[in-house]
């Protein structure tokens, strides 16, 4: 095996009483698709916060590329390389579609007030090239027709495909999305695994999808995580968690019941 | 011809002090309308930018006359205008207020503005009250509760005293022209765009690597500095400053009226609803019997709102988003 590019160590969050995540470890690979499913209230969207740091990590340990994760702000966490999108979809939303993802690049030099006041000419050119990238992302989202419409007047699963593409705009080494699926067309969100895929492929991202859809999952990742109630219960490929006991009892059992 | 002219007189000083309060409501909405931060201490600004620039220029307190106060920057008769035809003085003035306002926001901004909505509202009206206490107390600044009076005015002496509302408002009005395109420049920019994104939803902005804190603080300081000018501007207007004039109600309360008037979220909307109330509040002194009285006034501005917002529920010019 390879370096991993996620280590989580131990990680523990409890909220009052209730331990959300109760002592969680697990490696993923640089340049891999990992799932991350269970049922609901397992504690998956609890370890991306974990990860991002939009909650503190009250025991345990979190590496990225080698370097410690938790404990610094979350746009540290995104500029060190990792990007998610919320379940609850985070759209920004009186602004347009492009603006949304026209936000998200590093580096912009418009960002700080005196260059826009004083150089509107750099600012500008910097700016063409950001929105033609928004723009190719659209198109792989199919949103195109609503690069002027505001975030806010978008279907649940419109919001949700903008969440991805947001996720693309940061160049990312790690992408985290939590259940990308939700309300989107299906035959659309193949066509996402197979860019998910192409992206893993091409620029080497790696990606850790939580996904009620099992079959989904199941057919483009190459590793598979498994929670319940807070606990790693198993991980392994597709072919090894499909014919886990446990998995079956505590998650699929569940939803045949 | 007496009544005529005391129409015209009437309109000057109203244009001159709505344009002042079109310059401090784009601040408030640097501040609400596009980073999403409730400040309801929009005094403190205002008296800080008025305190700064009458402190600068007026002369050195005579200490035959004064038991307490001693301070005063005589900058206004050091760079006064005989010097290059210009009141130098002025500009400078305007500067120095804005950054002393800009440096308060930023100390202040830096504890505080991490704070959620209602929370950040309570320590910036409980900073407006500082301020002014301050200034009530500390008698050796700024004379106490008498305030400071016969500010230097800029191009004195060019017309009659009783006109000089019409040498001061083209003054006004290309202060407020400039903070009007600079404002918009800077709300059409990257950096404009981030601030509104954070108050959309800060956590996405967190997510894809900016530091929502500094940009809440780099728009704290702006509008705070806009607040400043219109400070400063405020005291030249009236000549004579005390700390009553910046208690809640004027200095604070009317200009959020004037921005959910206007339309809230965008610059037009926030000058416009500064001159339509303003228009209302200073002309309903005219209005015959009772309802000339000053105390209805309240219920007039109440009344104006309530109805304007069941017409146009986002102010009179709603946010556009047209541009990207
Ligand atoms: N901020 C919070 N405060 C209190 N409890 C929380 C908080 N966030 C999550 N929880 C609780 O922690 C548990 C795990 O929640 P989490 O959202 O991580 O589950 P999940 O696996 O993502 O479930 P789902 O599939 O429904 O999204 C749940 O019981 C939830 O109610
Ligand atoms: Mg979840």
């Amino acid at each position: 095996m390879t370096e991993p590019i996620l280590q989580v160590e131990d990680a523990v969050c409890a909220f009052g009483g209730l331990r959300a995540v109760d002592n969680c470890s697990f490696e993923v690979e640089a340049g891999t698709i990992t799932g991350l499913i269970g049922p609901n209230g397992a504690g998956k969207s609890t370890m991306f916060n974990l990860i991002t740091d939009m909650v503190p990590l009250q025991s345990g340990r979190i590496f990225f590329d080698g370097r410690r994760l938790d404990g610094i702000p979350p746009h540290s966490v995104a500029r060190r390389g990792v990007a998610r999108t919320f379940q609850i979809p985070g759209e920004l939303g009186r602004m347009t579609v492009l603006e949304n993802l026209a936000l998200v690049p590093e580096g912009q030099l418009g960002e700080a007030m005196f260059t826009s006041l004083f150089a509107p000419g750099i600012v500008r050119r910097q700016e063409e090239r950001i929105r033609d990238q928004a723009r190719e992302v659209l198109g792989l989202l199919q949103l195109t027709h609503l690069e002027e419409e505001l975030a806010a007047n978008l279907s649940t699963g419109q919001k949700k495909l903008l969440e991805i593409g947001r996720a693309l705009m940061a160049s990312p080494k790690l992408v985290l999305l939590d259940e990308p699926a939700a309300g989107v067309n299906p035959t659309l969100m193949r066509n996402i695994a197979q860019t998910i895929k192409g992206l893993r492929d091409e620029r080497g991202i790696t990606w850790v999808i939580v996904e009620h859809d099992v079959p989904l999952i199941m057919e483009m990742s190459d590793r598979v995580i498994v929670m319940a109630e807070g606990k790693v219960i198993a991980n392994g490929t597709p072919e090894e968690v499909r014919s886990d006991r446990r998995v079956l009892d505590a998650y699929l059992g569940g939803v045949a019941a | 011809m007496v009544e005529f002219e005391g129409i015209i007189l009437h309109i000057g000083s109203f244009l001159v002090i709505a344009g002042i309060y079109a310059i401090i409501n784009v601040g408030l909405n640097v501040h609400y309308g596009h980073t999403g931060l409730f400040n309801i201490g929009i005094a403190a600004f205002f008296a800080l930018g008025a305190y700064t620039a009458s402190i600068l220029v007026m002369p050195p307190p005579n200490p035959d006359l004064y038991q307490r106060y001693e301070w005063g920057g005589n900058l206004a008769f050091t760079l006064g205008s005989e010097r290059i035809g210009f009141d130098l003085w002025f500009p400078l003035v305007l500067i120095a207020a804005a950054a002393v306002c800009a440096a308060v926001a930023y100390l202040v901004g830096s504890v505080t503005i991490r704070l959620r909505g209602d929370y950040l509202a309570i320590t910036t009206l409980g900073l407006g009250e500082t301020i002014r206490l301050v200034f009530t107390n500390e008698g050796w600044l700024a004379d106490g509760t008498r305030g400071l009076n016969g500010i230097p005015r800029v191009m004195d002496g060019l017309v009659d005293p009783h006109w000089y509302d019409f040498v001061f408002l083209p003054l006004v009005l290309i202060v407020l022209v400039i903070v009007y395109f600079v404002s918009q420049r800077l709300a059409a920019s990257p950096w404009g765009r981030v601030i509104l994104a954070i108050r959309e939803n800060e956590d996405t902005v967190e997510m894809v690597g900016k530091n929502a804190f500094q940009f809440k603080l780099q728009a704290f300081a702006y509008g705070a500095a806009l607040m400043g000018i219109g400070g400063a501007l405020y005291a030249f207007a009236k000549h004579s400053i005390t700390p009553a004039a910046f208690e809640p109600f004027f200095a604070t309360f009317i200009i959020w009226a004037m921005l959910i008037l206007g339309g809230s979220g965008n610059h037009r909307g926030a000058i416009l609803g500064a001159f339509v109330l303003w228009a209302v509040i200073s002309s309903s002194q005219f209005l015959p019997g009772f309802l000339g009285d000053p105390n209805l006034r309240l219920a007039v501005i109440g009344l104006l709102i309530v109805v304007v917002l069941l017409v146009r529920p986002a102010g009179l010019i709603p946010e556009t988003r047209t541009r990207t």
